[in-house]
């Protein structure tokens, strides 16, 4: 029975709960707002850990993003991701799902890998996108919102329970194989002091476009430039027209409610 | 996500432009799940006659599975031109390989320009492998769809929670392939009188694309009361209503209504007060039903994302400063222990009243006869 070799795609995100609007213009405002790790990919390494924790093996985390990102790779070797890798470089800018997934892909073709684990979605795109794309460039079958998972190494397999909205699914499948990781699965743990000492004598790789090249990456599939997708406009959300709003005495306002609502035909 | 330079997403290249024209039709993906369509199905149905009526198109639906032909009539009543009929024992059961492949052959055959999605689970899913597979872009999750000047499919999205909208393009890439948020749009009425081709598609399905076996598929049927994407009213408590208990008042108000439904912020479920099932918001239900109270919850953007669509919005709550007064149709600025009870009172009373007037009515008219 041999170890398993972990993949684990991260991502940086601005910190949503800090995100405040513009009172006047209603825009977003981007400046000064924290980014953190996706708190959705937590729980890809929580299952990454957990099974590195019964079989032995090794966990890579991997970024695409400027060179901040180093510091959520730090915290995932904290949690106890043995290497990190960032590709970063402006050629990498601006890409949306399918040129991030080609790119990731570019370098996780070069390592071994038994399992890539992602998050179900990042908190700032929310697209859930970039997993299922990925295995597709990857050629590996994926399994998505998944919830528990046995590992039989014998016949090199996984059986795996995904969670739906109205119930969940039972699959087989070979791996080498991505899976989503949903919150069901458990409770993601959080870095240690002594973990966090020890991802400091880790170095987190850099790849670069060049290097991806030389890996075989085609530059043209990269960035904005390699993005089917397009974002020509961003504006705020539209707003209503005002309501009418009753202060003061309550059974006045209910019974002007229920004459408004009347006059709708809605009671 | 990408800057906003607009050059980027006009199209000028004749061979590209060519390569473009190849493209024609609106498709959706229809959804078999616990041997029934999904709600969404019928509402793509409505977006793509939207879009294809902007664009001069036909709209087909893809019905993929094994023993549901029986479905094809129901697509065809609420919106689609053309069915076509997807069926493998392989395909029995929603897998993400088999159904990737199969989806994807179809499209490579026969070309649409537009491929909309339900952005449920499974759905989306789909639609993600099969935008790998057959190199296009994809945007998720979309609330409302354009045309714009150029023919373009414009794909609107809330991101970070709502706090903005995003225009999504495909420029140069086709299928323009879209996951819509169930709840945004409203089937169209069921018209027996509307005609549809049925085309079979048989795909080649290998032992490579039909590596994960489906051992299991376990479903739990909504009660109706319980589905929010139907309900024509909902009555929606925040952490004002204080415990799981006072939920008992708003159950109280939404029997009052035909297809009423009690729902719940994030903050609430989180809490246990209501199942996640009953969650609306962005990571819950999008829901659009004619009347939405929203009781005792000051109206987090994340909620208001999921509910915004509604018809006519109550609001009531304590805090006069909450945002939910921004968004409502009619307020009330008040302690909800005190207004629910007398709202259900006065409704209850209304409805006696009229009931005696048209008694009265009618027993005047018979006096005169």
């Amino acid at each position: 029975m041999g170890e398993l070799n972990i993949v684990v795609p991260i991502k940086q995100v601005p910190d949503v709960s800090e995100l405040r609007l513009d009172p006047v213009t209603h825009a977003l405002i981007r400046e000064g707002v924290p980014s953190v790790l996706n708190p959705y990919d937590r729980y890809a390494m929580e299952a990454a850990i957990r099974l590195k924790e019964q079989f032995g093996g090794r966990i890579t985390a991997i970024t695409m993003g400027p060179m901040q990102a180093k510091k959520a790779l730090q915290e995932c070797m904290a949690l106890g991701a043995d290497e990190a890798v960032i590709l970063s470089d402006r050629a990498f800018a601006a890409a949306d799902t399918w040129a991030t997934a080609y790119t990731l892909s570019v370098y996780i073709k070069t390592i071994p890998y038994d399992f890539v684990f992602t998050g179900l979605k990042a908190i700032d795109g929310e697209t859930g996108q970039v997993g299922p794309e990925l295995a597709e460039f990857l050629g590996i079958p994926h399994i998505t919102y998944v919830r528990k998972i046995e590992v039989d190494q014998s016949s090199r397999s996984v059986r795996v329970e995904r969670q739906l909205e109205n119930g969940y699914d039972v699959w087989e499948a070979p791996y080498p194989i991505l899976m989503s990781i949903a919150r069901e699965y458990g409770e993601p743990r959080l870095p240690t002091l002594q973990g966090y000492i020890e991802a400091k004598r880790k170095q987190v790789k850099v790849v670069t476009a060049a290097d991806l090249q030389k890996m075989g990456g085609d530059p043209k599939y990269f960035g904005l430039k390699g993005s089917p997708t397009f974002i020509p406009k961003v504006h705020p959300p539209p707003a209503r027209p005002p309501g009418t709003v009753w202060e003061g005495d309550p059974k006045e306002a209910v019974r002007r409610l229920v004459e408004a609502l009347s006059e709708k035909g809605l009671v | 996500m990408a800057s906003q330079q607009p050059r980027f997403g006009v199209v000028t290249d004749p061979e590209i432009l060519k390569r473009l024209a190849e493209y024609r039709g609106v498709w959706v993906y229809a959804e078999v799940d616990d041997n029934q369509l999904t709600n969404v199905s019928l509402e793509l149905l409505a977006a793509a006659r939207y879009v294809a009526q902007k664009t001069k198109e036909d709209v087909s639906a893809v019905l993929v599975g094994y023993g549901i032909e029986r479905f094809a009539r129901d697509l065809i009543v609420h919106g689609a031109d053309r069915v076509y009929l997807i069926q493998d024992e392989k395909l029995k059961l929603y897998v993400s390989d088999a159904y990737t492949e199969a989806v994807s052959q179809l499209v490579l055959a026969k070309k649409p320009s537009i491929f909309l999605f339900g952005a449920n689970r499974n759905a989306r899913d789909l639609a993600s492998r099969v935008a790998g597979r057959v190199n296009t872009g994809l945007a998720a999750d979309c609330i409302q769809l354009e045309v714009n000047e150029n023919g373009q499919l414009e794909q609107i999205r809330p991101d970070f929670g709502g706090k903005e909208l995003s225009v999504v393009l495909t420029p140069k890439h086709r299928p323009q392939l879209t996951t819509i948020r169930p709840g945004s749009y409203k089937p169209l009425p069921a018209d027996y009188n509307r005609s549809g081709i049925v085309e079979s598609f048989e795909p080649r399905l290998a032992e490579q694309h039909s590596r994960i076996k489906v051992i299991k598929s376990v479903r739990e049927r909504l009660d109706p009361k319980e589905d929010l994407e139907k309900a024509k009213v909902i009555v929606a408590g925040g952490m004002g209503l204080r415990n799981k208990d006072n939920f008992k008042l708003l159950h109280q108000l939404a029997e009052l209504f035909e297809g009423g439904a009690v729902a719940g912020t994030r903050s609430v479920c989180e809490k246990g007060w209501l199942p996640h099932h009953l969650q609306v918001g962005q990571s819950g239900k999008t829901v659009s039903p004619k009347l939405y109270f929203a009781v005792g919850l000051s109206g987090a953007i994340q909620h208001l994302v999921g509910m915004q669509n509604s018809e006519v919005i109550v609001a009531i709550n304590i805090d006069k400063e909450a945002p939910i007064f921004k968004v409502c149709t009619y307020g009330i600025v008040g302690d909800l222990f005190e207004v629910v009870p007398l709202l259900i009172d006065e409704i209850k009373r209304v409805r006696i009243e009229r009931t005696l007037t048209k008694e009265s009515v009618k027993a005047e008219s018979a006096g005169e006869r």
